[in-house]
């Protein structure tokens, strides 16, 4: 804006008439009245605000006030169900940042379980998700409850509360259910693998043989608590984080304690079957060295699939190919056990008690923000006058509006729809670009005024007059009477809104994001 | 020489606890000499193998409740360790 003015200065240091004069300062007017509506110069010059932002500003403090009146450090409120919403956002959009979150009112976000990825891979392929709930802060301090609510399949929706304009929020999606069975055989399967895994075992076998029972069970009971280790250490990789992991290791060590004995066991029956003397590898076809290659998970999917008449092709005598197949029943049986304690025992420590709530955190960032009014520069074209010229204007809106478009609407219906595009424009025509030899505009600035139309967030049609000073040739050396009179002309054209361009919203539109 | 173990396991019929091995023997065959460490208890066992023979070894034993127990040959590098409960009645198959 400051630029605008130079510019008409600058470039008509002697053509300067009054009645140019008045139509410069009506526009640094308008200009300067656009300013004081955004809030970002309002609160740096302590200017008086507009009475939408005013309300606006009543409306949050009168929120706030009473949130903290029903809980310290809580605010705003989650969403009363029963309170129709104004506004559903996707959580596609949130996390990919292509929408801006509505304030004022409470809102809703959907989301699909496909969608949320977690370091370990999709939610989906970790949890069967159950529940989603959480938390969420905002960039001027407030927290809310994202309160528990179920996952249909692998739809949810959660409630947010009201958001105040202009800020920044995090959410915390915490997502509670059962590990799926794939997660819980590459958990098992990787812990039998770990080197601080056999290391312990090495040194469990080495601590309780031939000791008492009870001494065994006490060296059980630091093979547990290593095992728990690395199932923890394993589950945080996945992206499955546990409220307290100390009460998590606890439970888990209690849990697999109770269950050594298959957990224990499975890793030498595996030996026993890799032995060369039981050619278990002729059985599922491979080679000795492949075979043992073969990781927990795998070993069971081969033999799992061994057919009857497979044991009798052994090269074995019948005592010993009746023992292979009693061996081979025996881990599958085994394995099943280690599974079983791995669902029930994982999960009751994971999901109950005091080590309850290790979930699936999805963590997403997304902008609150609105604006009031923007400064866009574009080309206009005026039919009449064959002329593409340059423009500066000045969009104030009806109210506040959000910065993207496509945003939910704090309000329903067609009338905000329009709200939050249309706007009225002022500003000046500048210099002609379409090679006119001869403009009829006397001091090549013209003003226009007329209205906006927001395509999206950046790009806007604006239509309006021209009022402009005629600068008519003379003709036979006789001027024309119509000279120096002000005419209007109708113009259209396209322009960018710059105040969207993100080193500009803290101007127009304040904005902490990410 | 024993070339391998299988299917270790512990029995318990309320009067007698055991526990039983399946022995692998090699091409070589001979008198394998076993050894059970039961829990607390060692028990040994001598058996006869023809070449590539196998067959269940079993001990007696009086040792109680859950802990490891292992087999092993003399002279060969095969063992077998199993965590099992002794005193599981009517049968235990170790898990």
């Amino acid at each position: 804006m400051a630029q605008c003015r130079a510019r008409v200065r600058v470039r008509n240091p002697a053509n300067t008439r009054p009645p140019q004069q008045l139509i410069r300062l009506a526009c640094v007017l308008l200009l300067a009245c656009a300013f004081r509506t955004t809030p970002a110069s309002a609160q740096a010059s302590g200017a008086q605000k507009t009475p939408p932002a005013k309300a606006q500003e009543a409306q949050n403090t009168k929120a706030q006030g009473k949130a903290e009146s029903q809980a310290k450090n809580v605010n705003p409120p989650a969403a009363n169900p029963a309170q129709p919403k104004t506004g559903t956002v996707a959580y596609l959009d949130v996390k990919n940042k292509k929408v801006s979150l509505p304030y004022g009112e409470p809102f809703t976000i959907t989301g699909d379980s496909k969608d949320v990825q977690l370091s370990g891979g999709s939610l989906t392929s970790l949890l069967t998700a159950q529940t989603v709930a959480g938390d969420y802060t905002t960039s001027d301090g407030n927290k809310g409850e994202i309160k528990p609510s179920s996952v249909t399949g692998t739809t949810w929706q959660v409630d947010i509360g009201k958001l105040n304009a202009d800020t920044s929020v995090t959410f915390n999606f915490q997502f509670t259910g059962t590990l799926s069975t794939a997660l819980q055989e590459t958990v098992f399967s990787e812990m039998t693998t770990d080197p601080a895994y056999k290391a312990a075992t090495a040194q469990f076998i080495t601590s309780a043989q031939g000791r008492a029972p009870a001494a065994q069970m006490a060296a059980a009971t630091l093979l547990a608590q290593a095992a728990a280790d690395v199932v923890t250490s394993l589950l945080n990789k996945k992206g499955l984080t546990p409220k307290n992991p100390a009460d998590l290791k606890s439970a888990l060590g209690a849990v697999l304690q109770t269950n050594i004995e298959p957990i224990f066991n499975l890793s030498p029956k595996i030996a026993s079957l890799q032995q060369e003397a039981f050619k278990v590898f002729d059985l599922v076809g491979m080679s000795e060295k492949d075979f043992a290659a073969l990781s927990v998970m795998q070993l069971k999917d081969k033999l799992e699939g061994v057919e009857e008449k497979k044991y009798q092709e052994l090269k074995l005598k019948p005592e010993t190919a009746g023992a292979v197949k009693a061996a081979v029943k025996d881990f599958l049986a085994t394995y099943q056990d280690v599974m079983s304690v791995l669902n029930g025992g994982l999960k009751s420590a994971l999901f109950t008690g005091s080590s309850s709530l290790a979930t699936g955190n999805d963590q997403q960032t997304d902008a609150v923000s609105k604006k009031y009014g923007a400064f866009d520069v574009g080309a206009l074209y005026s039919y009449r006058l064959s002329e593409l010229r340059s423009f500066a204007m000045v969009h104030i809106y009806f109210g506040p509006v959000q910065l993207k478009t496509d945003a939910p609407a704090a309000k329903p219906g067609k009338v905000e729809w329009l709200r939050q595009r249309l706007s009225l424009a002022f500003g000046m025509a500048l210099q002609d670009f379409s090679g006119a030899s001869k403009s009829k505009i006397s001091g090549q600035n013209a003003f226009v005024y007329g209205l906006g139309f927001r395509l999206n967030k950046y790009f806007r049609i604006s239509a309006g007059g021209m009022l402009y000073r005629t600068s008519l040739p003379a003709v036979n050396g006789t001027a024309s009477p119509a000279n120096g009179t002000l005419r209007h002309e109708f113009f259209v054209g396209p322009s960018i809104d710059v105040t969207a361009l993100p080193a500009l919203q803290s101007i127009f539109a304040k904005q902490k994001s990410n | 020489m024993i070339s391998g173990f299988l299917n270790l396991q512990s029995a318990n019929d309320g009067k007698t606890k055991t526990v039983s091995v399946f022995a692998q023997e090699d091409a070589s065959g001979g008198t394998e000499t076993l050894t059970f460490q039961i829990i607390d208890q060692v028990r040994i066992a001598v058996a006869a193998f023809a070449p590539n023979q196998g067959q269940t070894v079993a001990v007696t034993h009086t040792a109680s409740g859950k802990g490891m127990v292992t087999v092993s040959a003399t002279g060969s590098r095969q063992t077998l360790s199993l965590i099992l409960d002794v005193d599981k009645q009517p049968k235990d198959t170790g898990s």
